[in-house]
């Protein structure tokens, strides 16, 4: 609210609410039952976010479902026909938008996302060997190749691991 | 906009309160011999959690219920769950 390009936006506003939230980052495994009597799930609720590694995002799938949610209902009330049934058409409806089309793109994000070596092992390697590579001390330098198997030793992250970490990421981000 | 302190903050919201049911319960013992960075005290954003006498208290009242407690604590001696239905926050704006 302090910022300078936020500040002037709500110079004269007032404060409805203070509310504070957890972004879900579970992806396709955690969504629940989306539709049921009387009832659709939309948004984060429904489980409806992504987190790549990259960006967060969740307002998106949150506006693709909505948009869903409004079609399904506007067709149950045309039936007048509310029940499960009525409302099953919701998740094909999903399936055929870029919100499902997403959560299955990245399906695999979260539990990739999890490995340990990405926050520690990874950064302080990269770190070390940027170092070799650029100081310029005086003293005669090794070769690129054994520099960076040195790092990785340094880090403790084996050559088997690179590669399983770097397929892995490949395919599921 | 108008600088705003947290209590101020927590007054505008909306609340039904459970009296005698407190869904935080800290437990002393592990809190004290394995915490070492107090963490529920940095991220809650309505202040529940404070350190009075080296004993972490919970104002469980003011909960926003968004877990980031539960989250950051080191321990296992944070318990927390959701209000029971009807109870805890009231988000009427979302």
């Amino acid at each position: 609210m302090g910022h300078p390009l936020i500040a002037p936006l709500v110079k004269d506003g007032t404060l409805l609410e203070y509310g504070a939230h957890l972004v879900v980052e579970g992806g396709i495994e955690m969504m629940p039952r989306l539709y049921m009597d009387g009832m659709l799930v939309a948004g984060d609720a429904a489980g409806f976010s992504i987190n790549n590694g990259f960006v967060v995002r969740g307002m998106d799938l949150a506006i693709g479902s909505g948009i869903a949610a409004a079609e399904t209902v506007i067709e149950a009330k045309s039936k007048n026909d509310f029940s499960a049934q009525g409302l099953s058409a919701y998740p094909q409806k999903l399936e055929a938008s870029y919100v499902m089309a997403d959560m299955h793109t990245y399906a695999q994000a979260a539990g990739f996302l999890k490995n340990r070596r990405l926050y520690k092992a990874y950064p302080e390697m990269i770190t070390k060997l940027m170092r070799q590579i650029y100081r310029q001390d005086a003293q005669p330098k090794k070769h690129l190749m054994q520099e960076l198997l040195k790092s990785l030793k340094d880090s403790r992250i084996s050559l088997f691991d690179l590669v399983k970490d770097g397929y892995k990421g490949g395919r599921t981000l | 906009m108008k600088k705003m302190t947290v209590t101020e903050k927590i007054a505008v919201n909306k609340y039904e309160l459970d009296e005698g049911h407190p869904h935080i319960v800290v437990h002393e013992e592990a809190c004290r011999a394995k915490c070492k960075n107090l963490a529920c005290l940095l991220v809650c954003p309505a202040r529940v959690y404070s350190e009075v006498n080296g004993k972490i208290m919970a104002d469980w009242a003011a909960c926003l219920e968004c877990g980031a407690c539960k989250a950051a604590c080191p321990t296992d001696a944070l318990d927390w769950v959701y209000p029971r239905g009807g109870f805890g926050i009231v988000y009427r704006n979302g």
